[in-house]
């Protein structure tokens, strides 16, 4: 066998080994974690969230890693209510506590502004499921400097993540219905930061193609 | 004389009246909702026939013409106080006998007040406020033939419900997700979904603005 052949081998198992199975019609927390909900829209529009091969290696070692339990009581928990759809890492139905893990190559000092709205929604997704959350952290682990860092995740008023979780899933839902995007959130990661949010997003081209409405790429044809 | 005239003239309030009627000729289609029901005093007592005081979702009032067949209808579908409705003159049907007219043939929809407003998002507030009433509203102007709509703007009733409709949710969405709405990016958006509705349609019937090349609510 060629190397090549095994190189494409290795890229058609990772994208054939999808970690996703979002219903269909659902909205994830992921989605509407982000701050710039157009993403939200064109991926569920399109049905694309293109990856490039980097990526896409980066998803398959964090998939990976996932695996490893800290708690050993329940992983990977995938919970419904009200049309949004949630992964929740591992969650401790003793001791009420809730851990999403991140792999990353850049680990902050405080909790990403996005990680803490998204361990906020699983909450309210764990508590609609009757699994009380007492604790929140979420687990930071660089892949490349190999250390891990662990932050506590400030819980919101369940009420208020509630509302602006049904608010969010609202919007993007809305959106979905009349074909409209949502405008751009283009921001840097973090002050001082070089990249933005926009330069690590999946749907980068398809975002930056359209406007006000969603452009796909056309299909090739002779003419 | 003069002097006892100036006097009844300065304690003299004007009298009321109601609404005036919507014309079905001149726009086929109501959305609305009823504000009152008031009993026609043309009709029967012991089959009493009713006329509707209703408004548009923009909040204009007017009274639904004492039409048989509309009347049944809308009773029929259980229209209340309240309810949403939906008429639609469809022309005039053939007549029961020798004598009489021709009735007039409509479609009718109603819907509950919980139904309606929660698929009207975001409506605007002046529309919120205002409660259905159990009395027949009194309005100030003079009973008189509905005056009709400036020929100059296209019409609503020119389009069809379905693009109406669908323009109307993509305009909801654009002012739900975009806090200053540019005006090109209002058209653009109608235009790539298709609708062949204009813009300045929509801002007359729910009640918008183009202002400083922005639409906003007005």
């Amino acid at each position: 066998m060629r190397p090549e052949e095994i190189v494409e081998k290795f890229y058609s198992a990772l994208l054939g080994d999808s970690p996703y199975s979002q219903p269909k019609g659902s909205v994830s927390v992921t989605q509407l974690s982000f701050p710039c909900l157009r993403r939200a829209v064109i991926e569920i529009l399109s049905g694309i969230s293109g990856i490039d091969p980097g990526g896409l290696i980066r998803t398959w070692i964090g998939k990976k890693c996932h695996e490893t339990s800290i708690l050993k009581k329940k992983m990977e928990l995938e919970l419904q209510w009200e049309g949004v759809y949630g992964r929740v890492d591992e969650y401790d139905p003793d001791s009420f506590v809730l851990i999403d893990k991140k792999f990353t190559r850049s680990v902050p000092s405080e909790v990403r502004e996005h990680h803490a709205r998204q361990v906020n929604y699983y909450r309210v997704l764990l508590e609609k499921n009757g699994m009380p959350v007492s604790e929140m952290y979420v687990v930071y682990v660089d892949v490349d400097a190999a250390f891990v860092r662990v932050l506590p995740v400030e819980m919101m008023p369940l009420e208020e993540a509630e509302a602006e979780l049904v608010e969010r899933r609202d919007r993007v839902l809305e959106c979905v219905k009349t074909g409209i995007l949502p405008p751009r959130e283009v921001r840097f990661w973090e002050e001082g930061a070089r990249r933005t949010v926009c330069d690590y997003c999946s749907v980068f081209s398809v975002c930056f193609a359209s406007d006000i409405t969603l452009v796909l790429p056309k299909p090739y044809t002779e003419e | 004389m003069e002097s006892l005239k100036e006097l009844l003239k300065s304690r003299a309030k004007p009298t009321g009246g109601f609404a005036p009627f919507w014309d079905f000729k001149q726009n086929p289609e109501f959305v609305g909702r009823v504000v009152a029901m008031r009993k026609d005093p043309r009709s029967d007592e012991d089959n009493p026939r009713y006329l509707w005081d209703v408004e548009t979702l923009e909040g204009e009032k007017y009274t639904l013409p004492s039409y048989v067949v509309l009347d049944q209808a809308l009773r029929e579908q259980g229209a209340e106080v309240g309810k949403y409705i939906y008429a639609h003159f469809i022309g005039e049907g053939k007549k029961a006998g020798r004598g009489g007219r021709k009735p007039f043939l409509f479609e009718v929809a109603v819907m509950s007040q919980e139904e309606a407003e929660a698929h009207l998002k975001a409506p605007p507030k002046a529309e919120r406020r205002k409660k259905p009433e159990a009395e027949p509203k009194v309005e100030e102007k003079p009973k008189e033939e509905p005056k009709p709509k400036v020929e100059e703007k296209p019409k609503a009733e020119e389009y069809s419900k379905d693009d109406f409709d669908k323009g109307r949710s993509i305009l909801n969405t654009l002012l739900l997700v975009y806090p200053e709405l540019e005006e090109a990016k209002a058209r653009k958006a109608l235009e790539g979904q298709g609708v062949k509705v204009p813009l300045e349609v929509f801002c007359e019937k729910m009640g918008l603005k183009i202002e400083g090349g922005k639409v906003r609510k007005a």
